[in-house]
């Protein structure tokens, strides 16, 4: 049976000035498969994530999603984009919005979706993710978990096939990161397909389909998670491991 | 109630409460003191006699005033308005990814915003009808001061556009907005709210322009109280009423514009710049 994989690059190149941040990429991401990408900082792992809503341009090579070219830009390029659901590390929520506007913000604008409708779908997001108490604040009152918990709400609103995660918790406190582990864990076992850049070992153990490490802008090695872990092939997965291990 | 001002600071300590209270105390002192010696002086030389006061009693002078008050606002407004609207636009033209498009607008704001108004006026006068178009003394002032701050408004707004966090372009964009769209939606109502201090700085100066009605004869507040002056021969009289009119017009002005765009770009949260 041919495979049909939802995201595939082929032989991706990313050059930031004289900085060669993604050096020949080939990656195949199957339909409900979670990717998790690891890697020390520099490695290219938030680059690649980002090239897959195109919000890094690629220098060369190909990205299809759901048999189809990246576009390059315009309507096309937000057509994918409205598919394709980002979650920041700073969350990026919009400041000047409340939790709920935030939410129902790109299906009224990119959906044309009635309000009743998107208000509806809202709150049962917010309900799931426990701040539906949180609907009428700002952004700035609510605490970093609550504030990515929204921000994760925002991008599922529109139902997309592939969500990113760059680097999701890494700007939360340490006990505000088990409660957004546990919606993409969530997520997760629903069949979401998910590409996600972490420094949560425990997450990639758990929730992994593959590891893929990268060093130098390289994918040094794909494998399953308990392999990846157990027993790394490669010298610099190896150091990597050490390294984290250690802290 | 803590103040924008007094969250930049540690609170201070019991000296630093002693010094506050006493250079208060002393500068409350000094300032009655100036002020009753200005009066005194002005009154001796019977600045604050009642006749020469009196004028402003008068039907007739009241409502001249208040003509012409009311043509200080109308060329302010209809200015203002345009030179937001325009400054707006240039604004966001400079932001195009077109880079010629970015290097003529950037020329043009150059030349507009280094021009004194004067000067622009001087040049719609003169140069207007050579190409058959004859604007009312109204339209000459009003199109004088789009011009020139339209420039202004437009350099303000660029720099707080640019200020924004870029992930929130980013976070829009990865929602399905395409650019145009974001920076309607997201980046703009953003950009208003972070140059609001500056765009109201920029229109109070655009109402103060209005005084330039001068040249052309447009009879605004600051012409109508050197005529008024020169009239009754009372001239100091007249300016200081135009000074308490434009005193209450402008603090009027910045209220109800900050509370105005506040309310607009809530964000629940207090902001060190802009609330106090």
């Amino acid at each position: 049976m041919p495979r049909d994989p939802l995201v595939r690059l082929e032989n991706v190149e990313k050059h930031f000035g004289r900085h060669h941040a993604l050096k020949s990429i080939n990656l195949e991401i199957d339909r409900g498969e979670v990717i998790v990408v690891i890697g020390p900082s520099g490695s290219g792992k938030s680059t690649l994530c980002r090239t897959m809503n195109g919000l890094e341009r690629i220098d060369g090579g190909t990205i299809t999603i759901d048999g189809q070219p990246l576009p390059e830009e315009g309507r096309a390029l937000a057509r994918l984009r409205a598919e394709v659901g980002m979650v920041f590390q700073q969350f990026n929520l919009f400041p000047n919005k409340t939790v709920l506007e935030n939410i129902i913000f790109a299906p009224r604008k990119v959906q044309r979706q009635s309000k009743t409708d998107a208000i509806e779908k809202a709150r049962q997001l917010l309900a799931r993710f426990g701040v539906a108490d949180q609907q009428e604040k700002f952004p700035a009152q609510l605490s970093g978990g609550q504030q990515q918990r929204v921000a994760i709400a925002r991008a599922l609103i529109m139902e997309p096939k592939l969500m990113l995660f760059d680097e999701a918790t890494s700007a939360l406190d340490p006990e505000m990161v088990r409660g957004v582990l546990d919606i993409m864990q969530q997520l997760a076992a629903e069949g979401m397909t998910m590409v996600v850049v972490t420094h949560e070992m425990g997450f990639a153990r758990a929730s992994a389909d593959r590891v893929v490490f990268m060093d130098q802008g390289q994918i040094v090695e794909i494998a399953a998670p308990n392999t990846f872990f157990d027993s790394p092939r490669s010298e610099r997965a190896n150091m990597f491991l050490r390294d984290i291990l250690r802290n | 109630m803590t103040s924008a001002v007094d969250r930049m600071f540690d609170p201070p300590g019991p000296r630093g409460r002693r010094t506050i209270r006493l250079v208060s105390i002393a500068s409350a002192v000094v300032l009655i003191v100036l002020v009753a010696a200005l009066l005194y002086v002005f009154g001796r030389s019977g600045g604050l006699d009642a006749d020469r006061w009196s004028i402003f009693e008068s039907a007739g002078v009241l409502k001249l005033l208040a003509k012409a008050l009311l043509a200080t606002i109308r060329a302010a407004l209809a200015a203002g308005v345009a030179a937001m609207v325009l400054g707006t636009i240039l604004a966001l033209l400079r932001l195009s990814r077109m880079s010629w498009i970015r290097g003529m607008v950037a020329a043009y704001v150059e030349v507009t915003r280094s021009l004194p108004t004067l000067l622009v006026l001087y040049f719609t006068i003169l140069m207007l009808p050579n190409y058959g178009v004859r604007l009312p003394v109204y339209w000459q002032l009003v199109l004088a001061l789009t011009v020139t701050n339209a420039a202004m408004i437009s350099e303000i707004l660029r720099a707080s556009l640019l200020a924004l966090p870029k992930g929130q372009l980013e976070a829009s964009l990865s929602l399905g907005l395409t650019r145009p769209r974001s920076i309607w939606y997201i980046l703009l109502p953003q950009g208003f709210r972070a140059a609001l201090p500056a765009l109201v700085a920029q229109l109070i100066y655009l109402l103060k322009g209005t005084v330039l009605g001068y040249v052309i004869s447009y009879e605004e507040l600051l012409y109508s109280s050197r005529m008024i002056g020169e009239y009754t021969g009372f001239l100091l009289q007249s300016f200081l009423v135009a000074t308490l009119i434009y005193l209450a017009v402008n603090t009027a002005l910045s209220l109800v514009l900050s509370a105005l765009v506040r309310r607009i770009t809530d964000t629940g949260r207090s902001n060190a710049l802009i609330d106090n």
